[in-house]
């Protein structure tokens, strides 16, 4: 299914989108496209014509990024740190996308490597500092309504947070170490073959196996352990202040 | 709790799925004005860079330094070999300007902060066209040896700050790249026709297209990997069918290039899509040009081609 999403600036980029609509050049059209619409070969056309136009970059972005943020929420658990590191994400392929070389790789996974490695640094640090927020002050970029931007968000948490199934599963997930979690999501949630998880969190398959096992052993106790008492998840309920911006 | 359960636990986070479409368009927005602004800086870069050329300042050094260090890939026979070589002209050419080579010792300063922007439009500044005249033989003129050496010196600066910059680029770690490396990238363009295919194994003809030197070679990298198709991704290919090649080999001050990474050859049906475009070393279909290379190398002595491109 393509799904498409008109969106409006006050600041006109228009000369920035490939969708741009005529008639109302300060409009996005953005279209969603699965990934697996493209074959490897077209994903490596496709990041060639990244390297070389804003609009096929554009188009990368369209196509990857609701599954980065989905993956990273799923994560975290945390929206408005998702909008962040998901932005993130992008900004880091796009100063990547040069010297991106083509090894037969999903682009997929080489945006799930980018977008690990911003978790292990998260979790390792628990603070994030974004670089959209830096971004946006260089550019002087004004959205048509920041209010939109902040009801949206939180529109979104308030939904994640009625998800009492998903608050524990990803409360029971959160208290295994790292590597775990990692593997975990990504072979189970987001559906990956072992050899793509390899790939993206740079281990052998063998030991992915290994962590997909004591990793499930490790949840089940875990599940078991908290099944009468649900534990309170870690940053799965932000209060105002952590919704700082839009 | 069996298995099943488990998974059937951890499905559940598969529900969520945030839909944050006006944070989606705000940051394609950001992400592909920082994308603009990295062309227009490396723009600018590149016109100084060329002014100053045109005025003769930066000629003396980009291109009269005595070192080049060029990694060749010979196809020949049923294998190939890959050597480094030192030339010892700035610019070499064979009198069909065949082959170049450019050597960019003293790079022009490129400030840290532009390093990434010069990468990422490099493939402006070689568009397909400029690449499909190159393989095809077309001379070689004064703006590709300009923007040649400029993208190796782009290479030395991002081989310097290689850590800071990309650090999440696996294939651009420290192991692979060392710091203060005087690595250049050197790409050879091959075209040949494909003769037989049996299996997922190809064997290629007329190796740099019309040779009265062809060959009817199996490729063979020189650690001996034979070129398949899964491995090069060429996807399906049949006898007839022309083939390009590009060949990036990094080579560094008293190191072999590396010959155990088959991935750093390219192979493909479209020329246009090589992405191997850096540095510079560029092997025409020109018959003469490669009846002598292949001599040269053949002796061990490459001594080859002196001509000036850019008189013609």
């Amino acid at each position: 299914m393509v799904l498409q999403q008109r969106l409006c600036f006050k600041d006109f980029f228009g000369s920035l989108f490939s969708s741009v609509q005529p008639s109302s050049a300060a409009c996005i059209t953005i279209v969603e496209m699965p990934e697996n619409k493209y074959s490897l070969d077209e994903q490596r056309q496709l990041i060639e014509r990244a390297k070389h136009t804003s609009a096929a970059f554009g188009g990368v972005f369209d196509m990857y990024y609701p599954a980065i943020l989905a993956y990273i929420t799923r994560r975290t658990g945390d929206i408005a740190l998702a909008e962040d590191m998901t932005s993130d994400v992008f900004i880091k392929a796009l100063h990547g996308l040069a010297n991106f070389t083509w090894k037969g790789v999903p682009i997929s996974a080489w945006l799930y490597k980018i977008a690990t490695n911003e978790l292990r640094m998260y979790y390792r640090k628990k603070k994030y500092t974004s670089s959209l927020d830096e971004l946006e002050e260089r550019t002087d970029f004004e959205p048509l309504d920041e209010r939109d931007f902040i009801e949206e968000l939180i529109e979104e948490q308030a939904q994640l947070e009625r998800h009492q199934t998903f608050l524990h599963v990803q409360a029971c997930l959160a208290q295994l170490p790292l590597k775990y979690q990692e593997v975990l999501v990504l072979r189970f949630v987001e559906q990956k073959k072992v050899s793509e998880i390899a790939q993206i969190v740079d281990k052998r398959e063998g030991t992915i196996k290994s962590l997909l096992s004591r990793g499930l052993r490790l949840l089940r106790h875990t599940v078991e352990k908290t099944a009468m008492q649900p534990p309170t998840p870690r940053g799965i309920i932000p209060n105002e202040g952590q919704i700082n911006k839009p | 709790m069996n298995d099943k359960d488990l998974h059937t636990i951890l499905s559940k986070l598969q529900d969520a799925q945030p839909s944050l479409p006006r944070h989606q368009a705000r940051t394609r927005a950001l992400v592909l004005q920082e994308y603009t602004r990295q062309q227009t800086s490396y723009r600018h870069t590149l016109s100084t860079f060329m002014r100053q050329l045109i005025q003769g300042k930066t000629m003396k050094i980009s291109f009269t330094s005595p070192l080049v260090i060029a990694g060749i890939m010979l196809l020949t026979g049923t294998a190939s070999a890959a050597a480094l070589y030192w030339f010892n002209t700035s610019v070499s050419s064979s009198t069909n300007n065949s082959i170049v080579s450019i050597s960019a010792d003293n790079c022009p300063s490129i400030p840290a902060s532009q390093t990434r922007a010069v990468g990422v439009t490099l493939p402006v500044v070689y568009s397909f066209n400029e690449k499909y005249q190159i393989i095809d033989g077309s001379k070689i003129n004064q703006q590709q040896i300009t923007q040649a050496a400029l993208a190796m010196c782009e290479e030395r600066a991002i081989a310097a700050g290689i850590n800071q910059a990309f650090p999440d680029m696996q294939e651009f770690s420290a192991t692979k790249l060392a710091p203060n490396s005087k690595g250049l990238y050197f790409p050879i363009y091959l075209s040949g026709t494909i003769s037989a295919v049996q299996g997922d194994q190809l064997t290629i003809d007329n190796l740099s297209s019309n040779s009265a030197n062809a060959t009817t070679a199996t490729f063979q990298l020189a650690n001996g990997a034979l070129l398949t198709k899964e491995s090069r991704h060429i996807g399906n290919v049949q006898v007839g069918d022309n083939v390009y090649f590009a060949y990036q080999n990094r080579a560094v001050a008293g190191e072999t290039p590396n010959q155990s990474n088959p991935n750093s050859l390219e192979m493909t049906t479209d020329p246009g899509s090589l992405s191997v475009i850096r540095g510079i070393g560029v092997l025409t279909t020109d018959n003469d040009a490669l009846q002598k290379l292949q001599a040269a190398i053949s002796s061990g002595a490459v001594k080859v081609l002196q001509s000036d491109p850019r008189q013609g």
